[in-house]
């Protein structure tokens, strides 16, 4: 069973490691937030299967549980930091507001609205 | 591996089939085109993914006082991560971006995926109509259909938009055709 922990482990590992893609290259703020999302849900599995490699599973759930309730909360003030960062933006430029479709907006480059972005 | 027993041939087959669907969902977020898209892959593959494991550390633990906290972090992951991918969908629907879908028909020219998607295709926009119409399957089709009725509708008549816009679908031909 050491041998079937430490492959799965180890192919976990790789698994996690394939959204950090999305982090580095993501369009927006967004995909970065989801690649770190992502990655932050299957360290929860990778913590508990550790546990059990180690057969120390009684303090490794511990970690297992902190860990979770970290990843869950810093996910929802990501969310809501970003929502309250972009719409002042908006009102200013008349980004992508429902109903201007027809106003002549102006086109701003799009390596300035990268970094405006980030 | 052959000195398994019957609880941990089952504890392995549940590890993994949930870190099979733990990589299409990596996959998944590194391939699919659109922010929203990608947000489906995350969300539902690492969910299923995550109980699928937990559940077979279970089986592997027993019946003791670490299964329960194990169920703990099963019922909390299986709450808290539809939670938090729909919190974030959510945020980037109100701060504007759009769809993939629903930018194609009516874009206005404003959102970073499909300004940077028209940057890079903005190279090949001479054949743009042709290859448009040609384009195989419903895609292109929806695409040209979706180009009358914007223009009669709402009289865009911008240059560099309408450019970005036949860009973009002739990049999403191109990589239908190959």
């Amino acid at each position: 069973m050491q041998t079937f922990l430490l492959v799965a482990v180890t192919i976990l590992m790789v698994v996690i490691v394939i959204p950090l893609v999305r982090v580095w290259r993501g369009p927006t703020v967004f995909d970065r937030l989801l690649g770190a999302n992502a990655m932050a849900t299957k360290t929860i599995v990778l913590i508990a299967m550790i546990g059990y490699f180690y057969d120390r599973i009684g303090m490794f759930i511990d970690i297992t549980l902190a860990y979770a309730a970290l990843g869950f909360i810093s996910s929802l003030a990501l969310a809501k930091y970003m929502t309250a960062e972009a719409q002042p933006e908006d009102a200013q430029q008349g980004v992508a507001q429902p109903g201007v479709a027809q106003h002549e907006t102006a086109q701003p480059d799009p390596a300035q609205k990268e970094e405006q972005d980030e | 591996m052959s000195d398994f027993s019957v609880i941990e041939w089952a504890a392995a087959a549940f590890i993994v089939l949930g870190i099979g669907f733990m990589l299409v969902g990596s996959i998944g977020v590194i391939r699919l085109p659109d922010f929203y898209s990608r947000t489906h892959a995350a969300s539902k593959t690492d969910t299923l993914g995550i109980l699928l494991v937990i559940v077979g550390l279970m089986i592997l633990e027993g019946f003791t006082i670490n299964m329960g906290k194990l169920a703990f972090v099963l019922i909390f992951v299986a709450l808290a991560n539809p939670i938090g991918s729909h919190a974030l969908a959510r945020a980037a629907m109100e701060s504007g971006l759009k769809p993939l879908l629903f930018r194609k028909e009516e874009w206005d020219g404003t959102s970073v995926i499909a300004d940077r998607e028209g940057a890079g295709a903005g190279l090949a926009s001479g054949a743009e109509l042709a290859s448009g119409a040609d384009a195989p399957g419903g895609e292109g089709a929806g695409s040209a259909s979706g180009d009358m009725p914007a223009k009669s509708r709402k009289g865009v008549t911008a240059g560099p938009k309408k450019q970005k816009k036949n860009g973009q679908t002739d990049d999403k031909s191109k990589g239908d055709s190959v």
